[in-house]
């Protein structure tokens, strides 16, 4: 069991609020992700469920035991850096040992050559520990080395077994993956899912990419400015996100987005005002309509919109065709399956045909307006 | 040889032809001076072997030059190094007035050295100077005469340093060869550990702030754990640089006698006769070119001795990469 609570947290530096009344739940055992911009505060949220921060109000709570004011060695929670932070003078080993040694053994236990001497069963148990975590990681092979002499993705692991090897309450994770480069990180997302699954803790896991926020969590926490906007299953967050920042910052390439005029609406049919109407959404309200680049395709009906070609990107299993629609005078994205898309020449005007399902409108500031029932259904 | 080959020679000449000049020929002059009676002048001079080296390590007049000069080595580097980091630490935790700290810090490293050996000088003074005044006005207040005789805990004044000097006279700080070289120190410290908290600063800011919270969350809750765990590994490149360059700058020390006693002498009964003031005595003072030379060598030794020492250090150790 370990559920972490907070409650109503602010911070801030200087005048600089960096956290705005953050109350936010994390499940036993769950992987929840913060993801948000660079600056949006999730880095500082999750510093404060450490103890690094302390925040100006609110509370948190680990397991029921409020630890607003507890130091972070009290916590019993473990946390991998971004730059992992390993102690380049020890040796993976000696890494791993530190925080077991700090815990478990008194000063005088922890000098060196004499406490090895004076408690020889403790230092053979906490050896004992860092070799099963090893083993875990497979990183037995180079438990002598120093982290200079790592390569990244062996640090990161290096890293994840000093975290483990107390077998704290919860992970905390503040960006752990962006300092490898991209093969690798596609192989550690996999890998930390399953450890995850394995361990059976909470992680709290801090990203700005949204990929990894959607691939590996169970539950996503959408930070701007300071504050949680939506949280929510990945699928919710992808496909229900309530406000125009969450829907621009999740999803690559980027949703596409169109500003909703008369002239747009009466050139475009789509959805047609009687769609709108009949879904009892006020069209006086929408001032943008963004539907994802997966759900436009190619139509050959005569009354569909036309766009022109302006650019193709071959990503080898897919292809991004980035248009100019005509009547918005704005640019889309299409993603297409290879067969399609290696036909599509730079130029060439395509008539596009996008799911009324799939389209989501926000009003002036962004917030999310939906129908009574779905389009679809208001055109039956 | 190929053309190609011959033209890299012409490239590293000027190079090679500078060093050689300012640095190899005067080092291997000064060498084989060291096995000679040289002086300047004189239209020859003889071979004497050894004879010079010897009296170094035999004589008495070398034996205080040796006493000088490691008293002066063994008591400026720690004490520099150390107060060097304490107040780089000390800066480094203040929010608040660190470049006045910084500053103050760092002025004697910057001030000119025989203005500020008046300074001293004036207040080092037997009966005038301030520090004796001082100490003097302690022996009428009650309190600070108990405590610093020790009479308050028990023992008798008189055994103590303090209530003889407020029995007999005060120190005479720059003129007893009791204190002499004890001064000349305690100014290399004031005058040299400004410098070394400036690295000890600089060393600090490549001290990565993940660390800090790593060794946080890892339970290393005292400062104390912290400074075991993380900064002090962090410092150890410099703290290699500043040990060396204080150990250099430790046997090179010449200006503080210099300033203190004048031309010629190295204070009460040689006292602070140390290496650097003993090489200019004997090589320019009394034109002994020989002797010099062969002091100068043994200097050279050991700076080199210590650069080895400080390379190996940095290249096996202290850089973990």
């Amino acid at each position: 069991m370990s559920t972490i609570q907070l409650k109503n947290i602010s911070k801030s530096y200087a005048t600089n609020l960096v956290l705005n009344n953050v109350s936010l739940t994390v499940e036993d055992r769950e992987f929840l992700t913060l993801v948000g911009p660079s600056g949006c505060g999730k880095s500082t949220l999750l510093r404060v469920i450490a103890g690094l921060e302390t925040p100006e109000s609110g509370s948190v709570a680990i397991d029921e035991r409020l630890v607003t004011k507890t130091a972070p060695a009290h916590r019993n929670l473990a946390m991998v850096f971004q730059s992992y932070a390993l102690y380049p003078h020890l040796s993976v080993r000696e890494n791993m040992k530190t925080p077991l040694k700090l815990r478990d053994l008194s000063i005088i236990q922890r000098l060196p050559l004499i406490g090895p001497l004076i408690a020889p069963g403790k230092y053979q148990s906490l050896n004992n520990q860092v070799e099963e975590t090893a083993a875990t990681l497979r990183i037995n092979e180079y438990l002598e080395r120093r982290p200079g002499q790592l390569s990244g993705g062996q640090r990161q692991r290096a890293a994840l077994g000093r975290a483990m090897v107390r077998t704290p309450l919860a992970f905390l994770m503040d960006e752990p993956l962006s300092n490898l480069d991209a093969a690798l990180r596609v192989h550690m997302r996999a890998e930390l899912s399953e450890l995850h699954r394995n361990l059976e803790t909470t992680f709290v896991y801090v990203t700005h990419d949204q990929s990894e926020a959607l691939t590996m969590s169970d539950r996503v926490a959408v930070m701007m400015d300071g504050t949680i906007v939506q949280i929510g299953t990945p699928e919710e967050i992808y496909n229900q996100p309530e406000f125009l920042s969450v829907a621009e910052f999740l999803g690559s390439p980027k949703i596409n987005r169109l500003e909703l005029t008369d002239e747009v609406i009466a050139k475009l049919k789509m959805p047609s005002k009687a769609q709108l109407l009949k879904a009892d959404i006020d069209l006086q309200l929408i001032k943008h309509v963004c539907f994802r680049p997966e759900h436009v395709t190619l139509s050959n009906a005569n009354n569909k919109p036309e766009a022109v070609v302006r650019h193709v990107e071959n990503l080898g299993s897919e292809f991004f065709v980035h248009a100019e629609l005509a009547v918005a005078g704005c640019r889309i994205i299409l993603k297409l399956d290879a067969p399609t898309g290696s036909a599509i020449n730079i130029g060439e005007v395509l008539r596009l045909s996008i799911n009324p399902n799939s389209m989501l409108f926000f009003d002036e500031s962004g917030n999310r307006i939906r129908g009574r029932e779905h389009l679809e259904d208001a055109v039956a | 040889m190929s053309t190609g080959s011959r033209s890299a020679y012409w490239f590293v000449a000027p190079a090679i032809i500078l060093m050689g000049l300012i640095f190899f020929i005067p080092v291997l002059m000064a060498l084989g001076l060291g096995f000679t009676n040289y002086s300047l002048g004189n239209s020859g001079f003889d071979f004497v072997a050894f004879e010079n080296f010897e009296k170094i390590f035999t004589r008495r007049s070398y034996e205080k030059m040796w006493g000088a000069t490691l008293t002066y080595v063994l008591v400026v580097v720690p004490l520099s190094v150390l107060l060097g980091l304490a107040a780089a630490l000390a800066i480094n935790s203040v929010t608040r007035f660190r470049d006045v700290y910084k500053t103050i810090y760092f002025l004697p490293v910057m001030a000119t050295l025989m203005a500020m050996a008046i300074v001293w000088q004036i207040m080092l003074h037997p009966t005038a100077g301030v520090i004796n005044r001082t100490l003097a006005s302690g022996c009428d207040v009650e309190f600070a005469y108990g405590v610093l005789s020790g009479a308050y805990f028990g023992f008798d004044p008189l055994t103590s340093w303090y209530g003889n000097a407020c029995a007999d006279v005060m120190p005479n700080w720059l003129g007893d060869k009791k204190y002499a070289i004890w001064v000349i120190c305690f100014i290399g410290v004031w005058q040299n550990f400004g410098f070394n908290m400036v690295l000890y600063l600089a060393g600090l800011t490549s001290v990565s702030r993940e660390l800090y919270m790593a060794a946080q969350m890892d339970g290393a809750g005292s400062a104390w754990d912290r400074f075991r765990l993380v900064t002090w590994p962090a410092l150890g490149p410099t703290t290699v640089f500043v040990v060396t360059i204080s150990t250099i700058r430790g046997f090179q020390v010449f200006d503080i006698v210099e300033a203190f006693y004048g031309f010629g002498s190295a204070g009460p009964g040689k006292s602070a006769y140390v290496m650097m003031f003993a090489i200019f005595e004997k090589g320019i003072k009394q034109n002994l070119i020989g002797i010099g030379s062969a002091i100068t060598i043994i200097f050279l030794i050991f700076v080199m001795f210590i650069t080895l020492v400080q390379r190996y250090l940095v290249e096996r150790r202290v850089h973990y990469s």
